[in-house]
């Protein structure tokens, strides 16, 4: 049996998996993985199931120590990892031996790291997944972030696996978002102002990411009712701000919904470093 | 791409909004999309996997086609659920917004509790956050407008008034309705399925208790349904 104990608690640092179904309409968002496609290569790259429970990091890491021997694999954003003071590679598997630790630091690239662990953890569902979802304090081990002196266990699986991912993205290099028009994408006054610079606010958290630009003139509306939202709508405040919504957010919101980013380009989008300029692309 | 569907004798209009995500709105605007939602999610058909309703929209995150979609709804047998009534326990606190509530009311708190006691409000709506619920039925006296900057609530099982709406915060939030009460009894059970016990159109009748009251009751840890067996 591994014990995980965390050491130092990093800014964000929770238990996520593909996230949970069925309960929007309780007000209970699916949470989940904010960049799906790195966890599942973590996954992946240990033997889990691809859509198996994960550490996820934001901006920066943890510390953590290993009981015994583990099979990890770490992708998503370079966060400097280290074992024992040396350096480790991300995406490909990596052997811990007993008694180790495990470091991060800072983001230098993407802001979300992934770090899959082999083996079967044990984490009690909660309407289905372990996703920790801070909103309703469900999910991980006790509902919140991850804590110093929090213990993860997991029990081991075989066989083992040793794997190099050569298809590693490069977050730094991501220059637009694409998104679909939005069902109030008519609220928008003057398409040309899409054309312009975007960057992710700081405030930004795992509900919701407002977005820094020049104003956007966006239509009057006192009567608009609040309307379903999901991961990865756009929503414009009448003040003529760009928010994006995230995993966790609220399902429904009285903001008109101008666009809509997909799954595959809400990953890369979640990635975005808060400085990191961005164009919004519109696809049909 | 868009679609007409007939479930009990009701038209709707069916489109696709995205991949995966369909939004039905009903002909007439005083039918409970709520009530709807809530009939598909308790009869788990396959191939619905969330639904998210408001007054004007409902919206059902589905992998099928919209052909298969409309099928499933139109098979739809909606049955008349028996309404039930329900009584949660209030401490009024001094604490509360009162100032605000007097300022849009002109009433005194005294004065607002009796009349809100009067009142039986039904469940409407349910969600943007875990588990609130909006009821409805406030009488026009006693409507107080939400705040502009929302305020921090730490307390669970918070009772406030939105615009023309009550409501339920079962957990902490920030939040953006005028605070007047809080219950000892936890309404939202994050372990069950469903993990709230009301259903939609049920009435709720609320009970001022002292604080003495509400400190004895949540020493009993209670939910609401056990409140009310």
């Amino acid at each position: 049996m591994l014990k995980i104990q965390v050491l130092k608690a990093g800014v964000f640092s929770t238990v996520q998996d593909a996230g949970r179904k069925g309960m929007m309409f309780y007000g209970i968002s699916r949470s989940g993985f904010l960049d799906f496609h790195s966890a599942q290569v973590a996954n992946i790259l240990v033997g889990n199931k691809k859509n198996a429970s994960c550490i996820e990091m934001i901006n920066l890491g943890i510390q953590l120590h290993f009981s015994d021997k583990a099979t990890i694999a770490i992708t998503g954003a370079d966060m400097s990892p280290q074992i024992d003071g040396s350096d480790i590679s991300n995406y490909e598997t990596i052997e811990i031996s007993a008694g180790s630790t495990l470091s991060f630091k800072g983001a230098s690239s993407g802001s979300v790291v992934y770090l899959a662990i082999k083996g079967k953890w044990q984490i009690d569902k909660v309407l289905s997944s372990v996703s920790t979802y801070t909103s309703a304090r469900i999910g991980g081990l006790t509902g919140s972030t991850l804590k110093k002196d929090d213990v993860i266990i997991i029990k081991e699986s075989h066989p083992e696996i040793f794997m190099k991912w050569h298809d590693i993205p490069d977050f730094d290099n991501i220059k637009e978002i694409k998104f679909r028009k939005g069902p109030e994408w008519n609220y928008f006054l003057n398409q040309k102002q899409l054309h312009q610079p975007f960057s992710k606010d700081a405030s930004g958290n795992r509900m919701a990411a407002p977005l820094n630009s020049d104003i956007v003139e966006i239509k009057d509306d006192p009567h608009f009712k609040s309307k379903p939202i999901i991961p990865g709508m756009i929503q414009c405040t009448p003040s003529g701000r760009l928010i994006v919504i995230l995993q966790d957010g609220q399902t429904t919101g009285g903001y008109p919904r101008i666009g809509f980013i997909s799954k595959n380009q809400l990953a890369l989008f979640n990635q975005l470093r808060p400085s990191q300029k961005f164009n919004l692309k519109l696809i049909d | 791409m868009s679609s007409s569907v007939k479930i009990n004798n009701r038209k709707f209009q069916l489109s696709k909004f995205i991949k995966g995500h369909f939004v039905l709105e009903s002909d007439s605007a005083d039918y409970s999309l709520s009530k709807l939602a809530q009939a598909i999610q308790r009869k788990k058909i396959k191939g619905i996997e969330d639904l998210v309703a408001t007054r004007e929209q409902l919206l059902i995150i589905s992998p099928l086609k919209l052909k298969k979609l409309k099928k499933s709804l139109e098979d739809l047998e909606l049955s008349h659920d028996n309404k039930l009534s329900w009584e949660i326990p209030i401490h009024f606190f001094e604490e509360a917004d009162w100032a605000r509530v007097a300022e849009h009311s002109g009433l005194s708190r005294k004065q607002f509790i009796d009349k809100f006691l009067a009142q039986k409000l039904q469940v409407e709506m349910f969600g943007f956050i875990p588990g609130f619920i909006y009821l409805e039925g406030l009488d026009k006296s006693l409507m107080v407008p939400r705040k502009e900057n929302p305020s921090l609530n730490q307390n669970a099982n918070v009772l406030a008034i939105g615009g023309s709406y009550a409501g339920i915060y079962s957990l902490p939030s920030s939040a953006g309705w005028n605070i007047i009460g809080q219950s000892p009894i936890d309404i939202l059970s994050l372990n069950h399925n469903p993990p709230l016990p009301f259903s939609i159109g049920d009435d709720i009748i609320f009970k001022s208790i002292s604080s003495k009251e509400y400190d004895k009751l949540k020493n009993r840890v209670l939910n609401i349904k056990t409140y009310n067996a």
